[in-house]
């Protein structure tokens, strides 16, 4: 039983699961890796840091690993 | 909100994560709310901004009023809120849904998720070990 102003979070995960089996008429999405195409593709693309450089994106992963958290919005 | 939320657990983790190679928040909107996030939200984080959503289409990241109206975005806010993560002003395309990308050196990908619905993210733990895997540190 979940303390009053929590939230249980092996129910909500619980509805998220049944609301998603629901929009099962949806297209599978894959998260299968991206082919070596696709991350060229990225590679190339160049984006502004918050100092206003420009950077390439390849340039991140060209020597060492790296981690890419794709936000939905500044919101 | 989910963004705010994601940025905190991200810097909890941005340490661990710079010893083993880059880490980087990509957002969308304008280079001006990248800034302000970067100031309110992001601190020292690495952020870049996709303005045009490049990035997004060339990975194939949903994007439809459904994905951040739906049930499942509703319910997950519901916790995100708990958690003490309110939603601000829309700075972006409040359609766009995002993911993550974790790849090795010279660009193989080790661990890739895209969002099936607002506030849909990888656990942190996954990021930072898919990074090690990445490292070659597992």
């Amino acid at each position: 039983m979940p303390r009053a102003g929590s939230v249980d979070e092996r129910a909500v995960d619980a509805i998220i699961r049944e609301a998603l089996r629901e929009e099962q008429k949806e297209p599978v999405l894959s998260s299968e890796l991206p082919d070596q195409r696709t991350v060229a593709r990225l590679g190339v693309i160049t984006l502004e840091d918050s100092s206003g450089e420009r950077v390439k994106l390849g340039s991140l992963w060209e020597s060492s690993p790296a981690a890419l958290i794709f936000l939905r919005h500044y919101g | 909100m989910f963004c705010r939320e994601q940025a905190a657990q991200l810097r909890g983790i941005q340490r661990q994560c710079e010893k083993l190679g880059n880490l980087a928040i990509v957002g969308n909107g304008t280079a001006a709310h990248a800034r302000d996030f970067q100031e309110t939200h992001g601190k020292e984080l690495r952020s870049l901004v996709d303005t045009k959503r490049e990035t997004y289409r060339a990975l194939g990241f949903r994007r439809g009023f459904r994905y951040t109206f739906g049930a499942p975005s509703i319910v997950r806010g519901t916790q995100t809120v708990a958690r003490g993560f309110v939603q601000g002003p829309t700075k972006g395309d409040a359609f766009q849904q995002g993911g993550t990308l974790v790849l090795a050196e010279g660009g193989r990908p080790v661990f890739f998720q895209r969002s099936r619905f607002a506030g849909d993210h990888p656990r942190i733990e996954e990021v930072l070990a898919a990074l090690r895997l990445a490292a070659g540190a597992i």
